[in-house]
Order: C-alpha cells, then sequence, then structure tokens
C-alpha cells in the first residue's frame, strides 16, 4: 500500500517520446517481418514516385528557365508556383491535421486511457500532435523534398540553399497544424453539436473562395489562352495568382528559398578573402543571407508560438472539450427507406427480390459510413472536376490524334482509379461480413449466389459510374464513334474485370479477424488484388488504344485509305476480341476461385 | 468485512446530461478505504457514465467528485495519481508487448524504476503472464489482455481501484483470478469499486452495494439492508429485480396521475 500522500505527477514528455519510439520502432519491424511484400512495395513505389517527381519538376524548370534566360518573367512563374504550392499545402495541412488530431483526441480508444491516468491533458494533446505532424508530413515531404531540389539543380543555386531548405521544410508545417489544431478544439468545445455542420460550412466556404478565384483567373486569361504564349498573356497570369506569392506563411517560405538561392560563393573563399583583405569578397550577397535567414526564423517562430498556442487552449480545453463531445449524442436519428436506396432498387431490377435486398443491406451499410462514402465522394469529385474542366480546353483546334490520345488517357485515369476503388472499397467487403459468417451461412440462399451478388452489387455501381464518365469525356472530346464505342468496351470490361477481382480474390484470400476496411485494403490480400487489377487495368486500356494507335502510324506512313481502314478495322476487332476474352477469364476465374474457398469455409 | 477508514470515494449530489437525457441524477455516496463497492444496474442505467466521472473521463453536469480528499474537477491530475481504472474493453497498444506497457505504466505513474521493476515481476507471475508477455499484444487473447491490464493498473499500487464489468469474456479460471485478486486488495486496505452484471459475483465478494436505476440510486447498502429495503429474503437477483421493477412502475404511475 502507498503512503496516504499522493506522490507528486512527474514529467510525461519523456515518457510518451519513448512510447512513440517503441510503436515506431515495433510497428515497423512487424511490417518488414510480417507484411514484407507491402513494405517493399511501399519503398520502392515510394521511391519511384519521388524520382518520377524529381525528374518531372527538373523538366518544369529547364522550360521555366529557357522562357527568358532566367529573367524576370521565369523568376515571377517560379515564386508563384512555390506561392500556391505552400499556400495549397497551408489549407490542406489546415483541415486535415484538424481532422486528424478529432479522431486521435476524441474518438481513438487511447485517449479514454490516457486520459484516465496522471498524464496532464497538454502532454497527451503534444504526443498526439506529434503523430498528426508525421501523417500530415510525409506527404509534404515526398512533394516538397523534390520540387526544391530540382529547383536548386536547374537555377544552380548554391550551397546554401540545398543547406537551408531541408529546415524550411520541417519548420512549415508547424504552424497550419497548429491552426487545425486550435479549430479543432475550439470547435469541439464551443460548438460540439454542431460540428459536422460547422466543418461542412467550413469546406463549402473554401471550396466557393477557391471556385471564386479560379473563375476570376480563367476569365482574364480564357481569351488569350489560343494565342501564343506572349508575355503580355503571362502577365496577365502572374498578375491573377499574385495572391498566392504574398499569403503567408507560404510567402515567407517562397521569400526566404529564393533569397537563399541568390547567395553565390563559398564559405572558405570568404573566409580566406576576409583574412588576406579584412573585408568580405564582393560577390558576397549580406542580403541574401540574411533575408533566408530572417525568413527561417519568422517561419519557425510563428510555428513555434502557434503550437505554444494550441498547448496552451490544449491545457485549458482538451478534458472539457472532450466531456462535451461525449455528452453532444444529439438526438436519436430514425432509419428509414431513402431515394438512394429506391435508385438501387431500380438500378437492380433486372435481379431477383433476394439479389435487391441483399445488395441494399451493402448499399446502406456503405452509406451510413461517412468515412466510405466520403472517400468516393472524394476521388468521385476529381474526376467530374476534371471532365468538366476538358470543356475550356480549345479541342476543336487538336489534330484527332491528340484528342484520340487524350480520350485514351481519359479512359486509362479512370480505370487506374477504378482498380484502387475496388481493391479499397470492394476488396474487403466479403471479410467485413466477419463475424456474421454464421447469418450468410444459415440463409436459406445458396452460398455461391452470396458471391454473385456482391459482384452484382460491385458491377453496377462501377460500370454505371464509369461509362458515364467516359462517355461524358468522349463526348466533350468529340470523338468519332468508332473510338468512342472501343473506350466504353474497354471500360465496360474493366468495370467487370475488377468487380469480380475484388469480391472472388476477397472471398478467396477473405480475413475474418479485421474489422477496419482499410486494414484490410493494405493488407496481404488487398495489395495482391490491387497489383492484378492495376496491371489487368493496363493491358485492357493498352489493348483498347492499339487501334488508335495504328491508325495514326499508318497516317503518318501516308499508305493508301482503303488500307488504313481495312488494318484499322481488323486491328479493333482483333483487339476487341482479346479484351473479351481477358474480360471473360478476369470475371470467371477469380469468382470461381471466391465461389469455392466461400462453399468450404466453415462457420 | 466493515470499513470505517477514510472516504475515499465521495460522490456529493453528481448529475450528468447528454443533451436532454438525463444519465446520472443526483447520486450522492461515499465509498471507505479497504471497502469493496459493487455498482448494480440495468443496461443504460448510468453505470458506466459515473464511473467516467469518478476517473475524471467526463464532468458531472452538477455536484462534485473527491477521490482520496482530491477534488477531481480541479485537482484531477492528483486524483488520477492514486487511482487505477479497468474498463470494460482493455486498451493495450498493438504495437507493444506486454511488459512494454508496464514499463510505459511506471514511466507514466513516475514510479522508481528499479520498484517499477520488481513490482512488475511479481504481477507478471500473480497473472501468469511469463508465456506471452514479451509477444505483441496484438496477439492476446481477450484473457490476455485482460490480465495484462489487471497487472498494469496495480502496478503503482493505487489507493482505489475502480473496474467496469471485469469478467465479460473471461473463463472461469480467469474469473476466479480476478476475485481473488479484488479480494486481495480489499485485504490490503484498497478501495474497489465496481460495477457488474453478475449479481452472483456481486453477492459474493460486495462489502456494500449500489442499485442505479434511470440515473438514480434506488436502493444502497449492504445486502440485508437491501432485503429489508425491497421487503424480501432471497438472493441478491430477487432484490435487484423488486427494486429496479418497483422504480420501473414509478415514473408510470406519476404520469397516469398515481401517486
Amino acid at each position: 500500500m502507498s503512503d496516504d500522500a499522493a506522490p507528486a505527477p512527474r514529467s510525461t514528455r519523456a515518457s510518451f517520446l519513448r512510447l512513440q519510439r517503441r510503436l515506431a520502432w515495433n510497428g515497423l519491424r512487424s511490417l518488414m517481418r510480417k507484411q514484407r511484400l507491402r513494405f517493399g512495395l511501399i519503398v520502392h513505389l515510394g521511391l519511384f514516385i519521388w524520382i518520377g517527381l524529381l525528374a518531372l519538376f527538373i523538366e518544369g524548370f529547364t522550360f521555366l528557365r529557357g522562357l527568358d534566360n532566367n529573367g524576370p518573367i521565369s523568376n515571377d512563374i517560379t515564386a508563384l508556383l512555390f506561392g500556391m504550392f505552400f499556400l495549397s499545402v497551408t489549407m490542406l495541412t489546415i483541415f486535415s491535421s484538424s481532422l486528424l488530431l478529432y479522431g486521435s483526441l476524441f474518438h481513438h480508444p487511447e485517449a479514454w486511457f490516457l486520459l484516465a491516468t496522471p498524464a496532464r491533458a497538454d502532454r497527451v494533446f503534444n504526443y498526439k500532435f506529434r503523430d498528426t505532424l508525421f501523417y500530415a508530413g510525409w506527404p509534404f515531404l515526398l512533394l516538397g523534398t523534390p520540387l526544391l531540389l530540382a529547383y536548386g539543380i536547374v537555377m544552380e543555386a548554391s550551397w546554401f540553399f540545398f543547406l537551408m531548405f531541408p529546415f524550411y521544410l520541417l519548420g512549415y508545417l508547424l504552424l497550419p497544424s497548429a491552426i487545425g489544431a486550435c479549430l479543432c478544439l475550439l470547435v469541439v468545445t464551443y460548438m460540439a453539436r454542431h460540428r459536422k455542420l460547422v466543418l461542412g460550412l467550413l469546406i463549402v466556404l473554401f471550396l466557393l473562395m477557391l471556385l471564386v478565384w479560379i473563375g476570376s483567373a480563367a476569365q482574364g486569361v480564357r481569351s488569350d489562352v489560343l494565342t501564343e504564349m506572349s508575355e503580355r498573356w503571362a502577365r496577365k497570369v502572374i498578375d491573377h495568382l499574385q495572391p498566392t506569392r504574398s499569403t503567408p506563411p507560404g510567402a515567407w517560405m517562397t521569400e526566404g528559398l529564393l533569397a537563399c538561392s541568390q547567395v553565390k560563393g563559398h564559405p572558405l573563399e570568404w573566409w580566406q578573402t576576409w583574412r588576406q583583405t579584412g573585408l568580405l569578397p564582393e560577390n558576397f550577397e549580406l542580403e541574401a543571407i540574411r533575408d533566408g535567414f530572417y525568413y527561417l526564423l519568422a517561419v519557425w517562430s510563428y510555428g513555434l508560438v502557434g503550437f505554444w498556442l494550441a498547448t496552451w487552449l490544449a491545457r485549458r480545453l482538451y478534458r472539457r472539450a472532450f466531456d462535451q463531445l461525449a455528452g453532444s449524442g444529439g438526438r436519436r436519428k430514425k432509419m428509414s427507406t431513402s431515394w438512394s436506396d429506391r435508385l438501387v432498387s431500380l438500378l437492380l431490377r433486372y435481379r431477383d427480390q433476394a439479389t435487391r435486398t441483399f445488395v441494399l443491406k451493402d448499399w446502406r451499410s456503405f452509406r451510413r459510413d461517412p468515412v466510405q462514402w466520403g472517400q468516393v465522394l472524394l476521388l468521385g469529385s476529381i474526376i467530374l472536376l476534371y471532365l468538366l474542366n476538358i470543356q475550356n480546353l480549345p479541342h476543336s483546334q487538336y489534330p484527332l490524334n491528340q484528342r484520340s490520345l487524350i480520350g485514351l488517357m481519359n479512359v486509362g485515369v479512370i480505370g487506374l482509379m477504378m482498380a484502387t476503388f475496388t481493391s479499397r472499397f470492394v476488396f474487403p467487403l466479403m471479410s467485413l461480413e466477419g463475424r456474421n459468417f454464421w447469418i450468410l451461412g444459415l440463409l436459406p440462399i445458396k452460398r455461391d449466389k452470396l458471391i454473385t451478388n456482391k459482384f452484382t452489387y460491385a458491377a453496377t455501381f462501377t460500370s454505371t459510374l464509369s461509362l458515364g464518365f467516359v462517355l461524358l469525356s468522349s463526348t466533350q472530346l468529340k470523338l468519332p464513334w468508332s473510338i468512342i464505342f472501343m473506350h466504353l468496351a474497354a471500360i465496360l470490361i474493366l468495370s467487370l474485370g475488377l468487380s469480380a477481382l475484388s469480391v472472388g480474390l476477397g472471398a478467396y484470400l477473405v480475413n475474418v479477424k479485421e474489422t477496419n476496411p482499410s486494414k484490410i485494403a493494405t493488407g496481404f490480400g488487398g495489395t495482391m488484388n490491387l497489383l492484378i487489377s492495376l496491371g489487368f487495368a493496363l493491358v485492357i486500356i493498352t489493348l483498347a488504344g492499339l487501334p488508335s494507335l495504328v491508325f495514326f502510324a499508318d497516317s503518318a506512313m501516308s499508305l493508301s485509305e482503303n488500307f488504313q481502314v481495312n488494318i484499322v478495322w481488323y486491328w479493333q476487332m482483333g483487339c476487341l476480341g482479346v479484351m473479351l476474352v481477358m474480360g471473360m477469364l478476369v470475371i470467371l476465374i477469380p469468382l470461381r476461385m471466391g465461389i469455392r474457398a466461400f462453399r468450404n469455409m466453415e462457420f | 468485512m466493515t470499513a470505517n477508514g477514510q472516504v475515499m470515494i465521495e460522490l456529493d449530489h453528481i448529475s450528468k446530461s447528454y443533451g436532454r437525457k438525463v444519465a446520472v441524477n443526483d447520486i450522492s455516496l461515499a465509498v471507505h478505504e479497504g471497502e469493496l463497492f459493487t455498482f448494480l444496474g440495468p443496461n443504460g442505467a448510468g453505470k458506466t457514465t459515473t464511473i467516467k466521472m469518478i476517473c475524471g473521463l467526463l464532468l458531472p453536469s452538477a455536484g462534485s467528485i473527491r477521490l482520496g480528499g482530491y477534488d477531481v474537477r480541479t485537482e484531477g491530475d492528483l486524483a488520477r495519481q492514486i487511482i487505477s481504472y479497468v474498463p470494460d474493453q482493455p486498451f493495450l497498444y498493438e504495437k507493444l508487448s506486454g511488459r512494454e506497457f508496464m514499463e510505459f505504466i511506471v514511466d507514466m505513474y513516475g514510479m522508481d524504476r528499479r520498484l517499477g521493476k520488481t513490482r512488475m515481476e511479481e504481477l507478471i507471475e500473480v497473472f501468469d503472464l511469463g508465456d506471452f508477455v514479451d509477444d505483441l499484444s496484438e496477439s492476446y487473447s481477450h484473457g490476455m489482455r485482460q490480465r495484462t491490464v489487471f497487472a498494469a493498473a496495480l502496478l503503482h499500487q493505487p489507493r482505489v481501484l475502480i473496474v467496469d464489468e471485469p469478467m465479460v469474456g473471461l473463463d472461469p479460471k480467469n474469473q476466479r483470478l480476478v476475485k481473488d485478486l479484488l479480494r486481495k486488495q480489499v485485504a490490503q486496505g484498497v478501495t474497489v469499486f465496481m460495477s457488474i452484471h453478475t449479481l452472483d459475483i456481486a453477492q459474493e465478494l460486495a462489502t456494500r452495494i449500489a442499485i442505479i436505476d434511470k440515473g438514480r440510486i434506488v436502493g444502497m447498502g449492504t445486502l440485508d439492508h437491501l432485503r429489508k429495503q425491497a421487503s424480501l429474503e432471497g438472493p441478491l437477483e430477487d432484490v435487484f429485480l423488486k427494486l429496479t421493477a418497483d422504480e420501473a412502475e414509478a415514473p408510470s404511475s406519476e404520469v397516469n396521475g398515481q401517486p
């Protein structure tokens, strides 16, 4: 039994640091031991993306430098690019850190555990804030390091730039993350009941501002877009985008990094000149060095003040906010049939009642899980925004081969996104039934039908959406119907094939222990499914594009028109045949594997 | 067992509302040092909410809570230093082993490292954790998790042990282990506040029992006292059903205007 006097609580900062270190190390070891394939994929794909981005940025900066040989226009465009990049990162980090902290501070079981210990509320907050910095920060580093490295290489920046930019990048995320943390704490404490409304309003406000800004910028430059790239046009663009360059904290990054890149000479050379003459060399850019440090200090000091403010708020508000949220359950919501349920039933009228009911169950589970449909909405919005934006481009002036290529690339983008979509959302469906397998197993319907029902569900949605997207993009591009037909056939085969792959492999490589769909999708089975899906998508897209390629290659060689038509027709029919055979195989084999595995499964 | 020592848990007219719903309604009670106080009630009666308020996870809408003399609202960090809370769904870090989790607890409660290590070894033996304590807890069964959490909860020798549904999902052997542990803690002067649904275990272990229904305490005292209150002789199960049934009827008679 301990003494009557309570022991004084010791600083828990070191304990949390040790905990974080152990969790990271054990997690890494476990990943390397149990999920070697996934670990290897993450590392190699990460490297591949990083190197690809570096090459892309080098190419871009080389083009910019060539515009006016590192003159005012290329410098201004570079500054604008930096400004836009850092402004986007700021906005995204504010949103992502507030959402990440909301989840980890208020909804994770760890928060309940830690708040029942003597750990101070601000220490718990600091610990979770560090996690958030890591999760919000890695995409920024993945994009930011190749961008700045490429800039330094192409612009032949001095050693000072390469020395300073990592410190800039590391310090930059502090301020937006701290703003996100403050927002999260304030909204939960004072508006716990209306938190979703506040979040929705903020997102709508942000999108409206973005739309107004893009609209005004587009309006200003559209009239000149068709003309050659002129200085006047470039100036107009720069003027419209100017606010992105002057908005802090991105502006401090831009100004500071550009100042760092201006520094010339070498410290050894400066030292020698100073020793010999007692003066600094003529090329010593004192102002640039001073600016480089000044803006770095601005980035770090504002970031640290933001962090201090967030910690101060957490000390006062975190426990109160936690209590507010726990008590803000809201009114009990009665669930009823919605318009979307009726739409699903309507889309599935070609199937029997049992199938429709079964699919409706999956649909209801999906639409009532905001995490799931939120991701779909995000993916869908990106595609839709892109497709709607096609009409702003002067396609009528492009030759048919270029339009056809753009159309094929659209099919490719939608196909690849669909491969990730089915791996993320369809593959876990069978595993998610997990603890309910005894219900499925005892249902008075054939087990095979359970698999085919899931396939119906997935295929109906993916094919409806993807056919709509491809039809929209192809008609916007004013492609001939022969090419549109090939693209539609390809996307239909892809939708059916990818759905069959995810359902079949989902049943074959089922993981009934896991209840988190993200973890099922990123496990061994999910990764395998993603790889096979991507491979299948690439083959079908290539086959869909081959006839057009032959046609344009043929035209380029100026062969007879008659010959062109014949050979293209043969190629088209040949590729379509191969696509159909591949499609049939990819539909039948995984579904058969899944059905067999499901038949033999014990409940 | 009689318990006349210091008051370790003191609830003074506490209430808790979730919007319009009153989860806990004007509860007052005092639990003394060395008492095993059992909190019974139907599902949704307000047991877990009360426990979470005692631990400082939730704040009372009205009233005050003191733990070992510390006000939970104003001296929460000090109050939590003398307690341990074992929830119904025990939390463990999936990527920590049982031993690493216990080392974290030693750090968090500011224990001397050497003393902490000695206590860890003792508890690993008591709870028979030796076979798996160095494995990652992601591989533990429910029973293994519960035993590890109990061991971690006792590391810093808390003066108040708060347990929420400790027997859920445990096999008879592990249930026996937990019962023996609770008895031993009480014998050493620890105050145990336990919420439980298994009435036999409550009857077997409890020094005093409180029955809560719809946020109000409808009966509190020793089993004999509760029997008198319910005006029936018999097992705790009958007493519990009688008292909670009476409470269920009371509001409806008021609504109908029949006092």
